[in-house]
């Protein structure tokens, strides 16, 4: 039996590539990983440890209000050969009001429609769970068989140089070939509500490159 | 065979992760994470010395107690901890486990070396205590604790270095409370300086 995580995870021979996991567990936010939450629309995005079994970490916003946490533009995953993991939900009293988008991203900002990212999208006006991708030239959404809802999920987003691919609760949902990002990316959680406050609570997110 | 992912070495991902940490103490200072939840001027210091982790040290009358200011993802009756663990003095009650507040043993599960005591000993608490005394006696040695607290199947039990403890199980009084990770060492018995290292600690929600 290995005792190596290292060994785990790479095969003898290789040099591991760039890979990072948070447990979203404690007393804060690890601000030396995470920069400042980003006030996309309004002023009200917050972002703070919950005091709850399988609480993680909550990404919030007020009314109308959009916010992104991310690492401060520094941009360490490939968009030609990358991935990640994360246990997510949206949390909201209305859940055509509450969307929560995590995955990688080039932008720590709103840029999504014509943005650089693959990620995971759960709620507002799209009433199914749906693999994003985006580019300068526009976005996709495509969709999973699963209805939107506010349960955790594990969400795997693999990438590269051809197709993105969305795996949810271990099955294969998602996969598409259009607006595949073109620029170097950073993990993000970013939650975005419309008529009434809502949440994306996150538990772990892996991202690495392949 | 190389794991894809850190998550599927212990989860499918069919399977929706719980709650799960886990932390090496390593580096220049203690990760903000932990917060400290003591008495008396206390330190927690990243130790310079091999397989050194980080030492609590609590002085005089005070103690040393780190936490995660109560911020408690974990189930303290449905879940595992697992901890290394140093007790460094003569004088000292020290424990390692999970507490719904960090400065009361009222609903908790975690290991206790006290040196007014014999052996090593697990408490347990759901507003009402069970103490269980093991067979193993206390020690200054670097030790692994694991507890897997099963309240789905009553059942607390007490591993230490990968062995269940010979009278090591707790089947009362486990709690239905919200949890985290706490470290604590004070003196047993007369005031003093103590010190307790960790290097481990993990808990995950099952």
């Amino acid at each position: 039996m290995t005792k190596s995580i290292y060994d785990q995870l790479n095969a003898s021979g290789t040099v591991a590539k760039q890979r990072v996991v948070e447990t979203f567990s404690g007393d804060a936010v690890d601000t030396d990983r995470w920069g400042s939450i980003v006030q996309i629309t309004g002023s009200s995005g917050a972002v703070a440890m919950n005091d709850s079994v399988d609480g993680g970490v909550k990404v919030s916003t007020g009314a109308n209000d959009e916010a992104i946490l991310a690492f401060d533009d520094i941009r360490q995953f490939n968009h030609l050969a990358c991935g990640f993991v994360a246990v997510t939900r949206t949390t909201t009293s209305n859940i055509a009001q509450g969307q929560n988008r995590t995955g990688i991203k080039y932008d720590n900002d709103g840029t999504f429609n014509a943005g650089d990212l693959i990620s995971m999208e759960c709620g507002y006006s799209n009433s199914s769970i749906s693999l994003f991708t985006g580019s300068a030239s526009g976005f996709e959404r495509t969709t999973s068989s699963l209805t939107r809802d506010t349960s955790y999920h594990s969400y795997k987003g693999l990438i590269n140089n051809s197709s993105a691919t969305l795996t949810i609760d271990g099955v294969l949902e998602c996969t598409t070939s259009t607006h595949l990002p073109t620029k170097k990316m950073q993990p993000f959680i970013y939650n975005a509500s419309g008529s009434v406050a809502s949440s994306a609570e996150t538990t772990y997110l892996e991202v690495f490159n392949t | 065979m190389a794991f894809p992912s850190v998550y599927e070495m212990t989860n499918p991902l069919t399977t929706v992760r719980k709650q799960h940490f886990w932390e090496y103490f390593s580096g220049a200072t203690l990760n903000s994470r932990w917060t400290d939840h003591g008495s008396g001027a206390p330190t927690y210091v990243m130790n310079d010395e091999v397989n050194g982790g980080v030492r609590l040290t609590s002085s005089g009358s005070g103690y040393a107690t780190m936490g995660f200011n109560n911020k408690r993802p974990f189930d303290v009756g449905q879940c595992t901890f697992i901890g290394t663990f140093r007790r460094n003095s003569d004088d000292q009650y020290a424990t390692a486990g999970l507490r719904n507040n960090p400065v009361s043993s009222s609903n908790g599960s975690y290991m206790l070396m006290d040196t007014g005591a014999s052996n090593i000993q697990l408490l347990n608490n759901n507003g009402s205590p069970t103490t269980t005394v093991t067979t193993t006696p206390i020690h200054k040695n670097w030790t692994t604790v694991k507890i897997e607290n099963d309240r789905a199947n009553t059942s607390i039990k007490l591993s230490l270095d990968g062995v269940l403890a010979s009278n090591g199980t707790s089947t009362t009084n486990i709690s239905s409370a919200v949890g985290q990770p706490v470290f604590a060492t004070l003196y047993s018995s007369s005031a003093g300086t103590t010190t307790l290292d960790t290097n481990y600690c993990e808990v995950y929600n099952t």
